[in-house]
């Protein structure tokens, strides 16, 4: 779905690679996870996904970045756009309506879609992100989260092929992002590709089905998620927090209690004690 | 400044007008405030727009509305007074001496600025930025992205203004005071805080610009927007009743 082959971008002005010679298969279907340290190249990467870099945001580029069959060098972000939904991780920037009515409507408007279905499909984007009752509440008004989710509704109510999301946990308390991952993951069991970028590992190895790791705009790892996070010296050498599961088994792995992969939830974690008890 | 040029939604005469409509009419009411000849009709035009307002649940808008033009207007009334040399002299005050005709020139500047503003001034607080863009868009054919930036400029202001609040709330945390009465002083103290914040917004206008585009916002065309906004019976009688005052502002 998404082909990315030996990117490399500097920023007009910047004097570091912000990504270097990253290379990057994205299934169709799959939910892919980028993860890294501040300034390690993740947004870069979503930007590239999305057609802004180079287009928007200019700078040196080199390699090749294929979406859905498309050269994004050769065609306009707007023509992506259809296809590959992009959220921005500045959330005020992204909200550009007065009201959060008016703000999932803009898009559906925009792509001239039949009437009576904007209703429907903004009426289900909000219920999907439990936002129904801030419909009519000017956007001014919301907290953080509220914004986050906003933002997000107004892009799943265009429902893209791929979903391309820069920290959209940010804003977001731990229940609610839990809520908003699993409302990614019921979309893409419905077919929808996603990638999303976050700084920590937590939440993404429990939902996504393969893993990036970046570090200093390098890819040091791109595979299904249980083998990224097997190795666990990887993803500290990256500057990623690791889970505390993740911490658990790797020092049980240390002292030879525990020879299996990283337990990715809580139950499989409950799993690994489990057997180490008996 | 909070909430000045923002409209939270109600119901009222102003509110039913279509809006691209009322904001011509807006227009034209400011445009005639400049033009009239006498106090009376600038007067007559500030007091029907009041009412209009006041009709629309925006009565203490609008006199606040005008206290502020008039704060505005302060310096220009004091120059009109002082530099007027002709009629009889009332007062004299050495070099300056004011006149009868320079006292009825400075009410009428001042009444004139209020008379001309305040119309699309509360124009604007009753009607929402996107309606106003939509019906540029369906009622007057302008482009969508022309319309779209005219009604995101708008935006800017309130935004520039609660982000100034913000920022000067940090800088009293932080024990600078801004409540000195020395104008100048306070200036020196607010401008420097200007800039960072122009930039910050210019930026944030930027991505929200790549944002609008990534959602579309140049395919939109005449027919797309949820809303429709024919013009109607309502919108006749305005127009009408529009004519009828200000052809009475100027007979005044
Ligand atoms: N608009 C820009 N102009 C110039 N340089 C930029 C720009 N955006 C990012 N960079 C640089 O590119 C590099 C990668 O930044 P990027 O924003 O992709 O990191 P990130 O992993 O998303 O970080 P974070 O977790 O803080 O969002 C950094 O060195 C950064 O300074
Ligand atoms: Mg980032």
């Amino acid at each position: 779905m998404i082909k990315i082959e030996n990117l490399s971008f500097i920023y007009d002005g910047g004097r570091k690679k912000a990504l270097d010679d990253v290379s990057l298969h994205v299934p169709k279907g799959a939910f892919y996870g980028v993860a890294g340290a501040s300034c390690s190249g993740k947004s870069t990467l979503l930007r590239a996904v999305a057609g802004i870099v180079p287009h928007f945001m200019r700078g040196r580029f080199f390699g090749t970045v294929t979406v859905a069959g498309v050269d994004t060098l050769s065609a306009e972000p707007q023509q992506l756009a259809r296809t590959a939904g992009f959220v921005g991780e500045d959330i005020e920037s992204q909200l550009i309506c007065e009201t959060v009515e008016e703000e999932i409507y803009f898009g559906l408007e925009n792509f001239a879609l039949p009437h009576d279905e904007i209703e429907v499909r903004a009426a289900a984007a909000m219920e999907m992100l439990s936002i129904a009752s801030l419909r009519g509440r000017r956007i001014s008004s919301l907290s953080g989260g509220q914004k986050q989710k906003t933002a997000l509704a107004a892009m799943i109510a265009l429902s893209p092929q791929i979903l391309i999301l820069d920290n959209p946990s940010a804003e977001l308390d731990p229940a609610a992002t839990e809520n908003l991952y699993s409302a990614l993951a019921e979309l893409n069991a419905g077919g929808m590709t996603i990638i999303t970028a976050e700084q920590k590992a937590g939440v993404l190895c429990r939902f996504a089905t393969h893993m990036t790791i970046l570090k200093e705009g390098r890819a040091l790892a791109s595979a299904p998620v249980q083998q990224v996070m097997d190795d666990t010296e990887l993803l500290r050498d990256a500057g990623i927090m690791l889970p505390r599961r993740a911490e658990l088994s790797s020092r049980l792995k240390a002292e030879g209690l525990y020879s299996g992969g990283t337990p990715l939830d809580i139950q499989q974690a409950a799993g690994m004690v489990k057997g180490i008890m008996q | 400044m909070k909430g000045l040029l923002e409209c939270d939604g109600g119901k009222g005469v102003i509110y039913a007008v279509n809006p691209s409509l009322k904001v011509i009419i807006a227009f034209a009411a400011g445009m005639s405030a400049f033009a009239v000849k006498s106090i009376s009709g600038a007067l007559f035009i500030a007091l029907f727009t009041i009412a209009a307002a006041y009709f629309s649940g925006l009565g203490k808008k609008a006199v606040s509305t005008a206290l502020l033009i008039a704060k505005i207007s302060i310096l220009f009334f004091v120059i009109q007074l002082l530099c007027v040399r002709r009629g009889n002299p009332i007062l004299n005050l050495g070099f300056f001496s004011i006149t009868d005709a320079g006292l009825y020139y400075a009410v009428m500047m001042a009444l004139k600025l209020i008379a001309a503003s305040l119309p699309l001034v509360l124009v604007l607080s009753a009607t929402k930025r996107s309606d106003l863009a939509n019906s540029l868009v369906y009622n007057l054919h302008i482009p969508f992205k022309y319309a779209f930036a005219l009604t995101t400029t708008l935006n800017f202001i309130p935004g520039l203004a609660s982000e100034m609040a913000q920022v000067m709330e940090a800088q009293k945390a932080r024990g600078v005071d801004f409540e000195i009465k020395n104008p100048i002083k306070k200036a020196a103290l607010i401008v420097p805080l200007c800039l960072p914040l122009m930039l910050s917004c210019v930026r944030r206008t930027e991505n929200s610009a790549i944002a609008a585009q990534l959602r579309g916002f140049e395919l939109r065309g005449r027919g797309s927007a949820y809303k429709k906004y024919p013009l109607g019976m309502k919108d006749a009688i305005a127009v009408l009743a529009c004519a009828v005052v200000l052809s009475a502002a100027f007979i005044l």
